[in-house]
């Protein structure tokens, strides 16, 4: 404690007795020999009384209740906002209203990019139902047990390799299928893309073939030695995607023969039995003509 | 945790109750009000800030960890928003910043009504009106900072500590501004009054 100057802090911690005992000691002494300090200690003294004497004034009547009701609306905007918008309840409606929407608007767009989808897809060909056709369904029953087990598939009797290139429709399908299926999970979007381009043609052009086929109706005294001679014949005519059915009475060829073999090959048919021509389609468009050969008995 | 007779009502509100914060409204309105009005130095005004400080620590109670008592979070309130509510004063044209309630001027205000009432000599009431007045000048003339660690400690009486929390300053900044803050005072008061 050199001077008076240094005991206005020291005063005023002096008063709330939070100074150190070895301050407090100095001071004191100090103040034994200053009656400036001693003043400035009575004053300081006075003063605090003076704050501390300051009447406390009451909260105005409803003050509580005013605050209150301003707690409330903010509590209400609060939990309107939580209501509707915070993510985590579950009695939100908006959300609900919101998924409803959207699955409206789902199925309106899917049904709108339907309708928009039939408008540019071709139409349908309308040829008249070959045989080929109503045996469809039958094949489709024996098809999934075939494509499970692709090697192990078994010919009937009545289906037979008639030359190099042919191979039975069922055989044919059930390889497609299982290739597809091989290949299904490696397919890239563009090569799945491509296939699916590939099986639209394929069906379009199997309903041009259709149209364009030369169905021959002809009538024998023998079906077996006459298709075992038509298979000959087939087979010396270069005839590709050849295959044979046997049904009811009847033994039906499929097979595609080079346009400029056309004319002979009807004529080597005659040799066999009398021909029925039923169906001449205008063939100048194509290069291999599909030609339907229906064997019965005279 | 500190040990804080507040947490409980604290907790429920953060919940969503707002029920729980007219507890803590009834405990602290007082002391929050007193805090604004000796920072502020008018009682309407003091109410205003006051109520937006209630309603400032409502809406931002799920803010608060319980790493200080409650009180002193919402002290700290009252004050921050008592200085803000000077300072929109101050650039307020014709608004004087000091203004503190004339000396001698009767305010009717319901604190001293009451204050009268409950006193028996009216000489002696006008007298100690009349230095509550010139007291509260004085404090109203002092800098903010000065009149904040006064407010706190010598009107209100909180410890050094707590003082310390709610302006967020060092201890040794709490004593020295104390010590200039008395000091000032003393002079202001030898002034207007003359002998204390």
């Amino acid at each position: 404690m050199k001077n008076c100057k240094d005991m206005g802090n020291k005063i005023s911690l002096y008063l709330d007795d939070v100074l150190s005992a070895e301050d407090k000691r100095k001071l004191e002494e100090h103040l034994k020999a200053c009656p400036k300090c001693r003043e400035a200690l009575a004053d300081m003294q006075k003063v605090k009384a003076m704050t501390r004497e300051l009447s406390e004034l009451e909260p105005p009547p409803w003050f509580k209740q005013k605050i209150m009701a301003q707690v409330r609306e903010e509590a209400q905007k609060k939990s309107f906002t939580e209501k509707w918008f915070y993510p985590l309840r579950i009695k939100i409606p908006v959300q609900v209203f919101a998924a409803i929407f959207i699955v409206v608007i789902a199925v309106y767009v899917y049904r709108a990019g339907n309708e928009q989808f039939r408008e540019v897809m071709p139409p349908v060909a309308t040829a008249p139902l070959t045989q080929e056709q109503k045996e469809e369904p039958a094949a489709a029953e024996y098809e999934p047990a075939e494509i499970a087990a692709p090697p192990a598939y078994r010919t009937t009797d009545e289906e037979k390799v008639v030359a190099g290139s042919i191979i039975s429709d069922k055989q044919d399908y059930a390889r497609q299928l299982s290739r597809k299926e091989s290949n299904a999970d490696a397919e890239t979007p563009e090569v799945k893309s491509r296939s699916l381009q590939a099986v639209m043609e394929k069906d379009v052009s199997s309903a041009q073939m259709k149209q364009e086929s030369h169905i021959i109706v002809l009538r024998v005294s023998d079906i077996d030695s006459a298709a075992a001679h038509l298979e000959k014949i087939l087979a010396e005519y270069n005839a590709s995607r050849a295959s044979k059915q046997s049904t009811d009475g009847k033994v039906v060829f499929r097979a595609e023969i080079g346009k400029e073999n056309l004319k002979d090959f009807i004529q080597k048919l005659k040799t066999l039995g009398v021909i029925e021509n039923k169906v001449s389609a205008d063939v100048d468009a194509l290069e291999q003509i599909p030609v339907v050969i229906e064997i019965q008995d005279q | 945790m500190i040990d804080d007779a507040d947490m409980e009502f604290v907790l429920t509100c953060q919940k969503g109750d707002s029920a729980a914060f007219e507890i803590l409204v009834e405990r602290h309105q007082k002391k929050m009000l007193n805090i604004a009005y000796r920072i502020t130095g008018n009682y309407d005004e003091a109410c205003d800030v006051t109520q937006e400080a209630f309603i400032a620590a409502y809406k931002s109670i799920k803010k608060f960890k319980g790493e200080a008592r409650f009180s002193t979070w919402l002290y700290r309130i009252a004050i921050n928003y008592s200085k803000n509510h000077l300072k929109r004063m101050a650039k307020t044209a014709g608004r004087e910043v000091a203004g503190a309630d004339e000396p001698g001027q009767m305010k009717k205000e319901a604190g001293f009504y009451q204050h009268f009432r409950n006193t028996a000599n009216p000489g002696e009431l006008v007298e100690q009106h009349e230095r509550e007045a010139y007291v509260q000048k004085c404090i109203a003339s002092l800098p903010e900072e000065y009149r904040e660690v006064l407010v706190l400690r010598d009107i209100q009486g909180f410890s050094y500590e707590d003082i310390c929390h709610v302006l967020k300053i060092p201890d040794g900044t709490v004593k020295s501004r104390l010590s200039r803050a008395r000091s000032a005072l003393k002079d202001c008061l030898k002034n207007v009054i003359g002998d204390l």
